[in-house]
């Protein structure tokens, strides 16, 4: 027994995953749903607005995994966990929903996840195609996007030298990479 | 560019630092690449930003301790198995090696019984008292014969080597040597039991002591071990215990493929195989299982006890009628033939053209142009009302129509082959030659 939870901590996901399917010991998922935890509790937290609703979601969550890790092929976990997490408290909304007002935040968000489990990808990574797609944005989010991820400022640091409120450089920050990742990706398919 | 990065995740240290300024320059705009990376970071950061970082960080790390004792406490199901198979096989390949050099005689057999049914009904203090009955006997047959003896712990030794690598070793080797020591006893116990009655009080008491210090340690460890193994036993033995097969037939006996077995309320479940049997492991006997098949009624059964569970599903009548009724609707489209000029469409637009008279006042005013009129066909065939859809003037409105209800007989529309009233437009072209 010692041996398996020897290192258990510096394992890749994947790998504990892996050992699980093999061995059936709980102790691993433990481990391996601690490193997220925090994560989870925080999406709770946010979808039911309630301490001791989103501690009872996290843990109803986790006692899931057991079964569902038996015999899902998870290929990135995190993703997938999300995915899980998300879709839970959507669950726990959608019960309670006929009693409750939804509100707008919900309800815009009320899309329940797919089961890809796709690795977040850093549309920066390709500098060639983000250069030129840089270049077709619209101004202030080229701005803001070129401090951000060239100069790898903070979002405060840009409000100041931009002088653009701080609510301002974020959501050009999130449109700008949204623009340019479906510009980046469009790119790639033209190749 | 650093592949780690993708892999990155937020430290609650990160989030809550963060959250209240803490960070700046690098380290604030690392942790805010995180968050527009990845959409689980972002929606965690929402969420502590709603309440107040002292109490949800006590809360993380109650839920932290949690996670780890309910994975603690269920720990290895897997070990407690292979353990319990591991001492079952020992056990076996103790009673295999020792049955030979012994005479094999019935208590044996009703012995080993004994002893599984001891492991298997869990209860600690019953095996202690049966351990202690099984101990008392052995002082007679290691004084009177030596050669038994011998032989018999020949094997110990051997024993020990093999279940001390186990964890659980000491039951096991109780067990073992419960199955092994009585036996060459009751054999003298029957043929010399004056000489037990004398020897007892000296003998017994020495060997006892004897056994007891090593015996002692033992029971202690399996006092622990059995309350483990016992559980590794019943968890094995549910193991097996939930599995649920059947056959789906339907009315008439005939299996059925492809069935859906679900477990009620899951989205886990089995199809039916090409014979409509299925086989399906529970997690819980309690499960509801609920049988669908197109065009059958969804059944639903309690598993229970039952580990073999047949089910008929009656044809949905419903559901047949429902298909019944599209497909009339598609033969009722078909069926519906629209009214027609008897003669077919051709002579009657020669007709038209033939017996056009086009009215003296269209000619002086050159008119040119079309009539439509809207003609109501009825169920006999007969020409019914007649309506003007465009209108030319002159006096053609009114030729058109003449020409309409004096021309050649029409045929209704039919519907099924009933003639039924219908409206057709005819078109009459006015064009001065």
């Amino acid at each position: 027994m010692k041996f398996i939870s020897s290192n258990k901590d510096e394992q890749p996901d994947e790998a504990l995953l892996i050992r699980y399917q093999q061995t059936g010991d709980k102790a691993l998922i433990g481990a391996l749903f601690n490193r997220y935890v925090h994560l989870v509790y925080g999406l709770c937290l946010k979808y039911l607005k309630d301490r001791d609703g989103a501690q009872d979601a996290v843990m109803t969550i986790f006692e899931s995994l057991f079964k569902k890790l038996l015999d899902h092929d998870v290929k990135y976990f995190k993703s997938w966990l999300y995915m899980v997490a998300k879709n839970h408290c959507l669950m726990e909304l959608r019960k309670a929903g006929t009693s409750k007002d939804l509100n707008g935040s919900i309800m815009e968000n009320e899309v329940f996840l797919h089961p890809i489990e796709e690795m977040p990808t850093d549309v920066t990574d390709d500098l060639d195609a983000m250069e030129k797609c840089l270049e077709q944005l619209r101004d202030d989010q080229q701005k803001c996007l070129r401090m951000f991820y060239l100069q790898e400022l903070s979002y405060e640091e840009v409000s100041t030298k931009t002088t653009f409120a701080l609510k301002k450089v974020k959501s050009y920050i999130q449109n700008g990479k949204r623009n340019l990742k479906i510009c980046i990706e469009k790119q790639h398919a033209d190749r | 560019m650093p592949t780690g990065r993708k892999h990155s995740t937020l430290t609650k240290e990160q989030i809550r630092n963060y959250l209240e300024g803490k960070l700046t320059g690098k380290n604030a705009h690392a942790v805010e690449r995180q968050l527009l990376n990845d959409p689980f970071d972002e929606e965690a950061m929402e969420g502590y930003a709603l309440f107040d970082p002292k109490l949800t960080e006590t809360d993380l790390d109650g839920l932290m301790k949690r996670v780890a004792t309910r994975s603690k406490k269920r720990q290895s199901y897997a070990w407690r198995w292979a353990a319990t198979f591991a001492l079952l096989a020992v056990a076996a390949v103790v009673v295999w090696l020792v049955v030979p050099s012994l005479d094999p005689t019935s208590d044996q057999l009703s012995l080993k019984e004994e002893d599984q049914q001891e492991e298997g009904a869990a209860d600690k203090g019953d095996s202690k008292i049966v351990q202690e009955e099984v101990v008392i006997p052995e002082p007679p047959f290691i004084k009177e014969e030596s050669v038994p003896v011998a032989e018999a712990s020949r094997p110990k030794p051997e024993e020990n080597v093999l279940t001390d690598e186990n964890e659980e070793g000491p039951s096991q080797e109780d067990v073992a040597s419960t199955t092994r020591r009585p036996e060459p006893s009751a054999d003298e116990l029957m043929e010399e039991d004056q000489v037990i009655e004398l020897a007892d009080e000296t003998l017994a008491e020495v060997v006892i002591e004897e056994v007891i210090p090593e015996e002692s340690s033992a029971l202690k460890k399996e006092a622990v071990a059995m309350s483990r193994s016992t559980g590794a036993v019943t968890r094995s033995a549910r193991g097996a215990d939930n599995m649920v097969t059947g056959t789906v037939t339907d009315e008439t006996g005939t299996p059925l493929p492809g069935v859906t077995v679900l477990v009620k309320g899951t989205s886990y479940g089995v199809m039916s195989d090409s014979n409509g049997q299925y086989n399906l492991e529970l997690a819980d006997r309690s499960s509801v299982l609920v049988f669908s098949y197109v065009g059958y009624d969804q059944i639903e059964l309690k598993v229970g006890d039952r580990r073999q569970l047949n089910v008929e599903l009656e044809t949905d009548v419903q559901a047949l009628s429902d298909v019944v009724v599209t497909t009339y609707a598609e033969t009722n489209e078909m069926s519906f033939e629209s009214a027609e000029p008897a003669e077919g469409l051709k002579a009657y637009r020669s007709y038209l053209e033939r017996e056009l008279n086009y009215p003296g006042a269209a000619i002086d005013s050159n008119v040119s142009g079309k009539v439509i009129l809207k003609v109501t066909i009825l169920a006999t065939g007969e020409i019914g009302t007649i309506e003007v859809k465009r209108s030319l003037g002159f006096g053609c409105d009114e030729e058109a129509m003449r020409l309409v209800r004096t021309g050649p007989p029409w045929r209704a529309a039919t519907r099924d082959g009933e003639p039924v009233e219908s409206q057709v437009r005819v078109k009459v072209v006015f064009q001065p030659e």
